[in-house]
């Protein structure tokens, strides 16, 4: 894990873990801990650790090998993961309508999508303001 | 337990007759006799969190140990040795529970201390808290109260070793009767035992012996053995439920 | 009590009540472990067990994939008519079924 910035606006970190349903838990672990950093309170952690889990697990689920990279940042008032992982030639995002239902729940914003041989996905929430 | 005079006579000829014959019935009524005794001295050690019946048989192993052992010629009072005897078993008993109950404690109780706390602040500060809150409550670090939320509790002490990883065909029965089982009277089938250790594979004998014969604990086989601690557990357990199976058939 | 461990991150214990089985579900119910709990149904279809609760107040995530292990636990039960029974769902269990609205679609153990 690699800190772009200092502490405050425009700090970013990365992290890579083996593409695999095993090592989404860790993705988790580092989402709560920045959620926690950018302020949000217990609940909404929660959400986060759910929306992060979702999104990778389906990327990961159509992924082969290789690595899934995360990065979380905030972005013009938002809290911001994305995630990416080289995907199966010949596959594509299964997403179902109970995941879909509880992103929708979850997220602010999201989006799943396969561009340039990576599925990609990005999750928003709005930053908490006190 | 009061004995009168007579009771007492009887008990001391029974334990010269049974150091003279080895005669396993006898042993048997000796241990029978002494039960209430045995019992007794598990109830001391009731309220530390272990089920009583586990403790009954420990118990009643110490006791068997204590009738096997016992010189009638040495002057001691049976009820003197036999107390040592199986509050040693007794304490022997927690000790190899404790290792593996103080490890993994922490995240457990931490969880159920933390819904509770979370709904508390909550409605002290009439908003959900934020972490920082929630681990200044608790008196821990973020970092636990994070790895917390994540795993609700899943860190198990107690039978979490007492089990093989494998055997995954295992029917629900079945696996639990692969728990250590007090129930299985080792000692009464020491003869046979002996005889049946000798086709266990070395290391699994040696555990055995080390356990059993030279009475050492888990902590102390693991270091002798060179594994860890609940690796020993496993093993035991295992290796238990093989020896009974074995008995039992050669019994029948 | 028995237990089989996933990892840490999820031990299931099945203890027998009466005629039922119950399964404490203690940990993280995600993607990576939901398998072991269609597993760990599939052998209690075949004992004689009338209903299996689902002991959930241990569950400290569940995700989608936890969810359909859980709502196929429900559907092989309903259809060997047999039963399956949520004991004390944690937090994160409640806030899943409220948001995909199955809170009504499981029955809860009183």
């Amino acid at each position: 894990m690699t800190a772009a910035n200092g502490s405050g606006a425009g700090e970013e970190i990365r992290l890579s873990v083996p593409a695999s349903l095993e090592y989404v838990r860790i993705v988790r672990l580092t989402t709560s801990a920045m959620a926690s950093r950018f302020g949000f309170d217990v609940d909404e952690i929660e959400n986060l650790r759910v929306a992060v889990d979702e999104l990778s697990s389906t990327i990961v689920e159509s992924a082969g090998s290789g690595e899934l990279s995360i990065a979380i940042s905030e972005t013009g008032g938002d809290f911001c993961i994305e995630g990416w992982a080289p995907i199966e030639s010949g596959r594509s995002l299964e997403l179902d309508q109970l995941t879909a239902q509880i992103l929708n729940a979850v997220c602010d914003k999201y989006e799943l999508r396969v561009a340039d041989g990576a599925a990609r996905f990005v999750c928003l929430r709005r930053l908490p303001t006190n | 337990m009061t004995l009168t005079a007579e009771e007492r006579d009887r008990l001391r000829a029974m334990f010269v007759e049974y150091r003279r014959t080895n005669d396993r019935k006898l042993r048997n009524e000796l241990i029978e006799a002494h039960k209430p005794l045995a019992s007794h001295l598990a109830r001391r050690f009731a309220n530390r969190g272990e089920p009583f019946d586990d403790l009954l048989q420990v118990a009643y192993l110490g006791m068997l140990k204590a009738v096997e052992r016992f010189d009638p010629e040495r002057g001691l009072e049976f009820s003197t040795f036999a107390t040592a005897t199986v509050e040693g078993e007794l304490k022997r008993h927690f000790r190899d529970k404790t290792w593996s109950v103080r490890v993994p404690r922490r995240p457990q109780e931490l969880h159920l201390r933390l819904s509770h706390t979370i709904n508390e602040l909550s409605q002290k500060l009439t908003r959900a808290p934020k972490v920082p809150e929630v681990a200044a409550e608790l008196g821990v670090s973020e970092e636990e109260v994070l790895e917390a939320m994540e795993v609700g509790g899943a860190y198990r002490s107690s039978s979490l070793d007492a089990r093989p990883a494998e055997g995954q065909d295992s029917t629900a029965l079945e696996r639990r009767l692969g728990e250590p089982d007090h129930n299985f009277d080792l000692a009464e089938h020491r003869v046979l035992l002996e005889r049946v250790l000798a086709d266990l594979p070395e290391r699994e004998r040696t555990i055995v012996e080390l356990r059993f014969f030279q009475e050492m604990t888990q902590t102390e086989i693991a270091e002798k053995v060179g594994i860890s601690q609940m690796h020993v557990s496993r093993l035991l357990t295992r290796t238990l439920l093989q020896l009974r199976e074995l008995l039992q058939s050669l019994d029948a | 009590m028995d237990e089989q461990a996933v990892g840490p991150d999820l031990v299931l214990s099945v203890d027998a009540e009466r005629t039922s089985a119950v399964v404490a579900v203690r940990g993280e119910l995600d993607a990576y472990s939901a398998p072991r709990l269609e597993d760990e149904i599939s052998k209690l279809l075949r004992e004689p067990f009338d209903a299996v609760v689902l002991d959930l107040s241990g569950t400290g995530f569940l995700d989608s994939s936890g969810l359909r292990a859980i709502l196929s636990a429900h559907r092989r039960l309903t259809e060997s008519d047999r039963q399956l029974l949520l004991r004390a769902p944690s937090e994160p269990v409640t806030r899943l079924l409220e948001i995909t609205g199955l809170t009504d679609h499981f029955t809860v153990e009183k």
